[in-house]
């Protein structure tokens, strides 16, 4: 089971938290194409390595926060409020 | 006692003698015993039938890897199949009993099958049953279900109970043998917390009764009794017996099952435990292997190593005339340890001609001559072994010697499962010719140490596995010294000069069968004959043999099935490579799993603040997401059916009242709210007048309608708004999203106050009279609360909110009271609507009179529909931005060949009409292929006498209003007429709700 560091709780197990997609992604304007929605909607990266997604912390604060995940071996190497950039690397 | 059971040795208790049955056959065993060394020491050969060819199978090892001997423990509920008793604790009065064999193990029917065997060798299922088609496989599948197989699980609630624990420590040492006990006393100085696990009855491994080893100068018992007692002493260590690292987990997390082995049943049995770790050191050791020879599967073949433990752990020498056929000096080991402590004349048969000088001068003194450069050709005796057929390798020539157990030596197979867990691949070693655990990843949180590494070398893996205990120590921050440790005694110094011999050579094979893969019956021929089929991966060749799926995983068989497989391609066993390890390591209990979340305790139920006025009031209770909710309320001998009508009909004749404060509630506050409003949904929320509720419909992103409910403005920057019961969490949760992510910009603060209100609905044409009898004629007049607007009332001092809401199309209102008062204020309104013969009406009933009305509900906004398809494109304002504006015009959303809401009715009245069937535009009952729409909600009109329903149909109302079409529902056999309408059944005008 995986640990997540909410910004605001702390350290807390992944059984409370949802994810929500990539970090990468934002909703286009309100006068995008449907093109440009349509590709907020349903194209995804599927990176190996790190991944930025957002998560929420369903079954505590409910804050959406961003989470970086190592998808090959699942690692989490850090987490932030969405609006801003990981920065805290944990050592491993 | 049986001759057996040796006079002295063994760690069992010889003062408490325990009585136990097999298929009710009584045999005593010792306190101290396993359920396999007590039917060994009592001579029991024959503990069960093989899963495929139904051969009589006996104990072949002295652990969790046992591939063989299966039994039923218990009785009656209690009954757990499966069970390997070579780790069951003897305990007084248990009953076992043998397995797949019918009608006994003695005499088993499905015997048949080994002389059947050339046509059901591997593939044998694909290739007959796949390929015969589908019923052919139908008609057989009932009796090779039942004659392929292990035992037979209890149907009935198993009462035994279960617990789970959530631990933390600092290091995990897996396995209790030399290098784990090693590793914990020098962990255990360092003041973290080290949790021990060992799977057997007392940690120790090979020490456990050993007396003929010395360690630091006393005997390796003594040893191991001061250690565990030392260990037991500190506080910061804690040891788990009877404890399987089964899994090995992200985020350093180890499962554990701990057996309690209770003696009243009804005690705690096992205990899962969760436990997060900082270190962990998997001391797992290595597994012996058995070598492939005709017959190596009969009832006293068993592994040498094993035959040594019967007799250092428990006492037993397992036969009088013992062979162990070796191909490494480790077969030696075990020769001279059974030798010295059964005083039986131990012969062993070495496949290697070269065997170093000072093995050979070891066994000499132990008065054991080895036959070298011999091979096993074949064996007698079926259900126990008589005689065994020596075969020099090189000559061929072959002699006969009596004996009634073979102790198999084929080198060992570390135990790298947990390793494997990480996501560490196997790597071959052609120095130690085994698997052995890969490099950990950089930053993983686990190490190896002992013989799991690959070393037979004791003195080498005790040293190593303190070292490794110390840099573990000093990577988290403390410092502590080596315990030292020196063994002597009958011990290897070297490597164990294994040698590839894996197989007896295929000529030895003629009509006989040498098993690779015990527990599924596969043979050498069989994985031969998936690589001449083309097979030739390691992965392949499992799943077509199956070796190495059975319940043991291929603890015994997966390294001689690689070999074979690669040699039958001539290719290196590293080029071939082994298959991944995954958890768990030995089964563990559903029941650990489920632990106490059963029946009621399976999820958290929700209950409304009125749960005890319905249940007083005889309400039948129906699940809707995680609420329960009142279904109906019987009078009498009422069914569903007739109260749900009577209810319904009440409701359009009188007044009713029903429960809806499960229903998602949501206040949205802050200056930006209107703003927000208008992004949600659909509609104009800004637009709302204070005191005023609207009907609004939200999307999502992608176009398809996400959920309904009402919006009501409390201030201009305040809004309260619901939404149906099922979606509420994820309506929250989208609220939450494009506030925190999408749009962090806009002033909003959402808050879920679903339980903080109690809601019921006063529907019927004489609701608002019951309103007036409360709160006076004015306060509710049509000009004071006109439709879709609510108002702030008290009732005898409590707050309370009236909305004049419908969803059944009658005169309607919702109150909303804080939940404290839910029961208080129902009663009231209860108690108020007695002149105007008030009812009550459920979930049922709200779905009848809902469904008259038209209103699309979850089995229409089921996460497919659009706007477009429920016929409210109308409400959507283009001019401005909302969620999923853009995306719900794309052209397949809105193509007129979409289905869209219309209404149904049987065309013969009692016809009934129910959510599911098909519509079709043709009577043919057998065409199902036009389908051009379904029925999503139906039942009966009290109101219009006949069934009514709504659903989609290709083209809509425009195209098919008044014309008939027909109802396919080939699951409860229906085809028939129907007439499609407007959806709103009754006062399509809307005069009855303004009224």
């Amino acid at each position: 089971m995986l640990q997540i560091k909410c910004p605001y709780c702390g350290i807390r197990d992944e059984t409370e938290f949802s994810y929500h997609g990539p970090a990468n992604l934002h909703r286009p304007a309100a006068e995008a194409s449907q093109k440009e929605f349509f590709e907020y909607v349903y194209l995804r990266d599927n990176p190996r390595g790190d991944h930025e997604e957002i998560w929420q912390h369903t079954g505590g604060c409910r804050s959406f926060i961003k989470v970086r995940r190592n998808t090959q071996t699942h690692e989490i190497t850090g987490t932030s409020w969405p609006n801003e950039k990981i920065t805290k690397v944990r050592k491993s | 006692m049986s001759a057996r059971r040796l006079t002295r040795g063994g760690l069992v208790n010889r003062d408490r003698v325990l009585n136990f049955t097999l298929d009710g056959r009584s045999y005593s065993g010792f306190e101290g015993d396993t359920v396999g060394s007590a039917l060994l020491a009592n001579g029991v050969s024959v503990l069960g039938r093989s899963f495929k060819y139904h051969r009589p199978r006996g104990i072949m090892t002295a652990g969790s890897e046992e591939p063989n001997a299966l039994l039923t423990i218990g009785d009656g509920a209690f009954a757990i199949p499966n069970q390997r008793p070579t780790v069951v604790p003897l305990q007084a009065d248990l009953s076992a009993r043998t397995q797949n064999a019918w009608p006994t193990i003695d005499f088993d029917v499905g015997e048949v099958n080994d002389l059947l065997s050339p046509f059901i060798s591997a593939g044998f299922y694909y290739k007959t049953f796949i390929a015969g088609g589908p019923y052919v496989w139908r008609a057989f599948e009932y009796f090779i279900r039942r004659a392929a197989g292990l035992g037979v699980a209890s149907q009935e609630p198993l009462p035994a109970r279960f617990e789970k624990v959530n631990a933390h420590c600092d290091v995990l040492i897996v396995g209790g043998g030399p290098a784990g006990l090693t590793s914990a006393i020098t962990a255990s100085r360092s003041g973290l917390r080290v949790v021990l696990v060992d799977e057997g009855l007392t940690p120790g491994s090979y020490l456990a009764g050993n007396d003929s080893l010395q360690i630091n100068g006393e005997s390796a018992e003594n040893w191991r009794k001061a250690t565990l007692e030392h260990l037991e002493s500190l506080s910061n260590v804690r040891i788990l017996t009877r404890t399987t690292a089964f899994g090995l987990y992200d985020g350093q997390v180890a499962g554990l099952i701990q057996r309690l082995d209770p003696v009243n049943p009804f005690d705690l049995a096992e205990r899962y435990w969760t436990l997060r770790c900082k270190k962990i050191i998997l001391a797992t050791g290595s597994i012996e292997r058995p070598i492939a020879f005709p017959g190596n599967d009969r009832p006293g073949v068993m592994l040498a190593g094993a035959i040594a433990t019967y007799a250092r752990k428990f006492g037993v020498a397992v036969g009088e005339n013992p062979i162990i056929f070796t191909n490494n000096d480790t077969g030696y080991l075990s020769a001279v340890e059974m030798q010295k402590l059964t005083s039986r004349q131990v012969t062993v048969v070495d496949t290697r001609r070269e065997v170093s000088t000072e093995v050979l001068k070891g066994a000499e003194a132990s008065g054991i001559s080895p036959i070298l450069g011999h091979g096993v050709a074949g064996v007698r005796g079926k259900t126990g072994l008589q005689s065994v057929e020596l075969v020099d390798l090189k000559s061929g020539h072959r002699k006969v010697v009596e004996a009634d157990v073979l102790g198999m030596a084929g080198g060992w197979s570390p135990t790298i499962h947990l390793a494997s867990h990480r996501g560490t691949k196997p790597v071959w070693s052609e120095e130690e010719l085994a698997f052995l655990a890969g490099d950990p990843a950089p930053g993983a949180h686990w190490v190896l140490a002992g013989a799991v590494q690959g070393r037979m070398d004791l003195n080498r893996a005790v040293t190593a596995a303190g070292l490794v205990a110390k840099s573990i120590c000093t990577e988290l921050g403390q410092n502590v010294k080596v315990e030292e440790i020196s063994i002597s005694g009958e011990i290897l110094t070297g490597k164990a000069s294994v040698e590839p011999f894996w197989a007896m050579p295929n000529k030895y094979f003629y009509r006989k069968k040498a098993f690779v893969d015990f527990q599924h019956d596969v043979t050498v021929k069989d994985v031969k004959q998936a690589a001449q089929e083309g097979f030739i991966s390691p992965e392949h060749m499992k799943r077509y043999t199956t070796l190495g799926m059975a319940t043991d995983q291929g603890k015994l068989s997966n390294s001689i099935g690689q070999a074979l497989l690669a040699a039958s391609q001539s290719k290196e066993i590293s080029a071939v490579g082994t298959t991944t390890y995954r958890p768990p390591f030995t089964p563990v209990s559903l029941g650990a799993f489920t632990e106490r979340n059963t029946a009621s305790q399976w999820m958290a139920e929700r209950m409304t603040p009125m749960k005890p006025w319905h249940e007083c009031n005889g309400a039948k209770f129906m699940e809707s997401s995680d609420w329960r909710r009142p279904w109906f309320y019987p009078e009498g001998i009422e069914d569903l059916t007739y109260a749900s009508r009577r209810e319904a009909f009440h409701v359009r004749q009188h007044v009713g009242i029903c429960d809806v404060s499960s229903l998602g509630k949501i206040e949205v506050q802050g200056p930006d709210s209107a703003k927000f409003m208008d992004l949600i949904y659909v509609g104009r929320m800004s637009t709302l007048k204070q005191g005023r509720s609207r009907y609004g419909v939200m999307l999502r992103e992608d176009g398809v309608v996400l959920d309904d409910g009402t919006v009501s403005r409390i201030a201009p920057d305040h809004y309260f708004v619901t939404t149906t019961t099922v979606e509420a969490p994820h309506v929250m949760a989208h609220f939450e999203h494009l506030l925190q992510v999408e749009f962090k910009g806009l002033d909003v603060h959402v808050t879920s106050v679903s339980d903080v209100w109690a809601a019921m609905a006063l529907a019927g044409p004489k609701s608002r009279t019951v309103l007036e009898n409360l709160f006076g004629e004015e306060a509710v007049s049509n000009d004071a609360l006109p439709y879709m607007s609510f108002k702030e009332v008290e009732l005898t001092g409590l707050p309370v909110r009236i909305h004049r809401i419908s969803f059944s199309g009658e005169l309607a209102y919702e109150i909303y009271a804080p939940a404290r008062s839910g029961v208080p204020v129902w009663q009231a309104l209860v108690d108020a609507g007695d002149k105007q013969n008030i009812g009550v009406y459920g979930l049922e009933a709200l779905d009848l009179l809902r469904i008259e009305k038209g209103f699309p509900t979850g089995n229409e906004i089921d996460g497919r529909t659009t706007l477009h398809m429920l016929g409210l494109e109308a409400m959507a304002k283009d001019d401005k931005d909302y969620i999923g504006r853009v995306l719900r015009k794309r052209e397949g959303m809105i193509d007129p060949l979409v289905p869209t809401l219309v209404g149904l009715r049987s065309v013969v009245p009692d016809q009934p009409l129910r959510g599911g069937g098909q519509l079709v535009r043709e009577h043919e009952p057998d065409n199902m292929h036009d389908q051009i729409g379904y029925v999503s909600s139906a039942g009966y009109s009290t109101t219009l006498g006949c069934y009514v329903g709504i659903g989609f149909v290709r083209g809509g109302l425009e195209k098919w209003e008044g014309q008939s079409i027909y109802v396919a529902d080939p699951v409860r056999g229906q085809h028939f007429e129907a007439q499609v309408v407007h959806p709103c059944h009754v006062d399509r005008e809307g005069v009855l709700v303004r009224g």
